[in-house]
């Protein structure tokens, strides 16, 4: 598993290598990744492999952190999904992106998806499946954001990048909490800990952070918003990642997580009403809508909700129902966004109502393909969408509460599904209302919509041929779960009687929008709207940062130099006189009438520093400063230090020297009050330094370094200078980092000047 | 600044600093002194010969550019660290050759690293103050 996910990522980086050499045909050699990978998968399924198959290196076990992964039932739908739906996908795109702009950088980043995609629903340690979490939104925001010079495109990988990190900053903590109520973050182990976590305190925000998580990324109400902007990215993209791939991540953590925190009411309410919420909404506002991507995209968002809901009843026909709409959504959902994609390309719009006329003689092989996936996406029957669609009326009819708020739900989704049939079928093909200008593209671009088209037909007729592998999978997210078998025909049962309603209901509401034309009246409720709250506080954030920034960045150097002084000054003296307090040595301070006199001189030009007007002077009394301090140093038998500081001193003299040139002549009068204010904090952090000094050598220091230091310096390190030997030998490492930061120093100084000095010359 | 008396003082002044600033390099291993005040030595007489004459002259005596310097002194300090990694003793282990020369102090790897810091801190300190200084 490692190995093959490993391959598609060091596939993924040799893709602009490739391009150069391949050009167009790159995306046939790409699928070669996902097929094989298919079929390793296919290959485990039909062997009868014993499930699950763990494959796992340790990195740091203190920790807990390991690379591991992990192959049941549910991953093993969800791969083939992935690597299934990523073969046609490569295939369409082929023929797509042909010749288009930046294609090498576009396979590159949808191939880092895939491997992404597929690492998470095989990662099995909380620290990987939350780095390859990231990892899709990561490579979503740049697949979203793909024709970067588009406002739209940029704003819309925005929103799906920050509203899915958020959802990945909840199940960072969501998984982190985990780890602590269980003391285990292997995901596959969690399920034992089924009991201690959710009759835990910290049951609630568990789930709420994993149900957010997965809202975001499943686009689920009130998080909904991303999603249909994401159509701003190509078309195969829109197919894959927000059809078959991304926004099932969220439904795939609803999967795994059902047998670790399902199954109480919490989370049949939370998930259920949610769900039930996203699913109705988006399916009216799918009907609402004229763009035929956006269309698509709502009726993702409700297909989304309806596995949601699934997941939240959590009784054994919603699980398996929920499973098997996740393979009949994938299926005729990328058909109908790669067919859009080439109606897009043949008509030139998006627009259903800009189609052309009678577009179905023009188009019959794409008015053949959308009908056999619309047929399927309204549950008709022998199409696979209506095995689904019988499962699902099921599980609502013998849900364990509400039965009949559940069943008004699915019914009006249904409705409203079957509505969007005709939209898709009959205001597509049939109406049209401009002059057919059709352009020509190669018919190769037909074979992957048809080929999940046609899959999505086949299953339809011989359901049970899925019967293994959804039992399976549905075993994993219940244990409790006993194999099923899929069947087309149930009888005349409720379910059926209600589907029938659906048909009869879709079809009246649909010929009576032609003909009426009703408008919702919702402006009021436009202020409230989540994308509305998301750009309020996008541009809320912004101004803020700005504000800040000025406030915060003023440009003068003594700004910072004041709010530093201050910090210091509030948070250590605050942590010294409450920890320690002052405490003064007495009998120690003995003090040489050479010191005192050493002292006076620094007083005097101290002084004279603060108060003359000329700069030069200033500044040549401030050296006498350095000069007496380094004097005081030679005096207590620190040589080095005091050449050090005496040469330092000179040098920042004559840097000093060399500034003031470029200052006015005149020194800054600054206001009477800032003057105070300025000496207040200069003279609190002066006393608090020496308060410090006198605190830290209250008792004589009693250290064996020195003694270490002495013994050692000659006879390991060969030097008779200690402090030499220290710098050199025994500390080296911290005068190495010293140097580094002195190197850097000079080079931000000199960057600095050059500014300057550039700007002059401007 | 064009001072005659300056000039010519410095034509004296500037290479006895620097040969103090050898010095101080040398000795530091067993007296006061070592790499980091050498540099600083060196450094100011570099600054002094640029306002006695100017900075081109300066830069000219001084054959590298100060840059080049710093990078190279930062290049030994590490190479006299990574010694004792490639020989197996782990980082900045201290190997010193059992010779000894004359006016030369005991060779070892600990110079080598005073010598990077001696260049890094004379790079430096020209790096910081030669643009500063305008001849006109």
């Amino acid at each position: 598993m490692i190995l093959s996910i490993l391959s598609v990522f060091i596939l993924a980086i040799l893709v602009p290598t490739l391009h150069k050499i391949t050009g167009n045909k790159i995306a046939y050699l790409l699928s070669l990744a996902p097929i094989s990978i298919f079929i390793a998968l296919f290959y485990y399924h039909l062997n009868g492999t014993t499930f699950p198959i763990r494959e796992s290196w340790e990195w740091n076990s203190y920790f807990n952190l390991e690379l591991a992964f992990y192959l049941d039932g549910l991953s093993l739908l969800f791969g083939l999904l992935i690597s299934g739906i990523g073969f046609l996908i490569y295939i369409y795109a082929g023929f797509y992106m042909k010749n288009a702009k930046y294609n090498g950088r576009f396979f590159m980043i949808l191939t880092l998806f895939m491997g992404a995609m597929l690492g998470l629903v095989l990662a099995d340690n909380w620290l990987s499946i939350l780095v390859f979490w990231e990892l899709t939104s990561i490579t979503s925001f740049l697949l979203i954001g793909h024709k970067n010079e588009k406002e739209s495109a940029r704003y819309a990988a925005w929103q799906g990048l920050l509203v899915t990190a958020l959802g990945g900053l909840a199940l960072l903590v969501g998984l982190v909490l985990t780890g602590i109520v269980t003391e285990e973050y292997t995901i596959s182990n969690l399920s034992q800990h089924h009991e201690l976590l959710t009759q835990h305190t910290l049951y609630i925000p568990i789930l709420l952070c994993v149900a957010v998580a997965a809202f975001t990324k499943s686009a689920q109400f009130p998080f909904h918003f991303w999603l249909p902007n994401a159509m701003a990215a190509p078309t195969p993209v829109s197919a894959y990642l927000h059809s078959a791939t991304m926004v099932k991540a969220g439904i795939y953590f609803f999967a795994r997580f059902s047998p670790i925190l399902g199954g109480t009411i919490e989370w049949q309410i939370l998930l259920s009403s949610i769900g039930g919420i996203t699913m109705i909404m988006g399916a009216i506002m799918a009907f609402k809508a004229d763009n035929i991507k956006k269309l698509l995209a709502y009726s993702t968002i409700s297909a989304l909700g309806i596995m949601t809901m699934a997941f939240g009843l959590g009784t054994e026909t919603a699980i398996f129902a929920g499973t098997v709409y996740i393979i009949a959504h994938a299926l005729y959902k990328s058909t109908l966004f790669m067919m859009a994609g080439i109606l897009d390309k043949q008509t030139g719009t998006k627009k259903i109502s800009e189609f052309p006329v009678s577009l179905y003689k023009k188009l019959p092989l794409a008015f053949a393909i959308v009908c056999l996936a619309a047929l399927s996406f309204a549950g008709i029957a022998p199409f696979f969408g209506f095995v689904a669609k019988e499962l699902l009326l099921e599980m609502v009819l013998h849900s364990p509460m509400l039965s009949a708020v559940y069943v008004a739900a699915m019914l009006i989704t249904s409705v409203f599904f079957v509505a969007l049939l005709f939209v898709l079928t009959h205001k597509a093909f049939f109406k049209g209302f401009k002059k057919p200008a059709l352009k020509n593209i190669h018919k190769g671009i037909y074979i992957a919509p048809a080929v999940t088209a046609l899959t999505g037909l086949v299953f339809g007729l011989f359901p049970d041929v899925l019967s293994n592998l959804t039992s399976l999978a549905s075993s994993n997210i219940s244990p409790e779960f006993e194999s099923k078998h899929l069947a087309l025909w149930h009888g005349f049962n409720n379910a059926f009687y209600l589907s029938l309603i659906s048909i009869l209901l879709g079809a009246s509401i649909y010929f009576l929008s032609l003909k009426v034309n009703w408008k919702l009246k919702l402006g009021f409720l436009k202020p409230l709207q989540p994308s509305k709250i998301y750009d309020f506080l996008f541009d809320g954030l912004i101004t803020f940062g700005q504000w800040q920034t000025r406030k915060i960045q003023t440009g003068y150097l003594r700004n910072y130099a004041m709010v530093t002084l201050l910090v210091i000054l509030v948070l250590t003296g605050f942590t010294f006189f409450y920890k320690a307090g002052i405490r003064i040595n007495t009998e120690s301070l003995d003090i040489y009438i050479f010191e005192l006199i050493l002292g006076l001189i620094v007083l005097i030009a101290l002084g004279f520093t603060l108060f003359t007007s000329s700069n030069i002077s200033a500044l040549l009394s401030l050296s006498v400063v350095g000069i007496a301090i380094s004097i005081i140093f030679m005096e207590a038998g620190a040589p080095d230090l005091a050449i050090t500081f005496f040469l330092i001193d000179a040098l920042t003299i004559t840097i000093f020297v060399l500034i003031l040139h470029k200052l006015p002549k005149k020194m800054l009068r600054k206001k009477n009050f800032d003057r105070i204010r300025d000496g207040f904090i200069a003279v609190g952090t002066g006393l608090l330094v020496t308060l410090i000094l006198f605190s830290i050598t209250y008792n004589p220091l009693n250290s064996k370094l020195k003694e270490f230091y002495a013994e050692n310096s000659y006879s390991a390190a060969k030097g008779k200078n200690m402090v030499n030997v220290i710098l050199v030998d025994f500390r080296v490492l911290d005068t190495l980092g010293e140097i580094c930061v002195l190197a850097i120093a000079a080079l931000g100084v000199f960057a600095l000047v050059n500014y300057t000095k550039n700007k002059k010359l401007d | 600044m064009n001072s005659f008396i300056l000039r010519n003082s410095a034509k004296i002044i500037v290479p006895f600093m620097l040969l103090f600033s050898v010095f101080l390099l040398f000795r530091g291993h067993n007296l006061p002194g070592g790499g980091f005040i050498g540099g600083l030595m060196a450094g100011a007489a570099f600054i002094l010969d640029a306002f006695a004459n100017n900075v081109a002259h300066s830069l000219k005596i001084l054959r590298f550019e100060p840059v080049k310097i710093m990078a190279t002194g930062l290049l030994l300090a590490v190479i006299s660290g990574f010694l004792g990694l490639i020989l197996g003793d782990g980082f900045f282990k201290g190997y010193w050759l059992n010779i000894e020369i004359p006016l030369i102090p005991k060779l070892g790897s600990p110079l080598l690293f005073d010598i990077g810091v001696y260049a890094l801190v004379l790079g430096m300190v020209l790096k910081m103050v030669l643009p500063n200084i305008e001849n006109d």
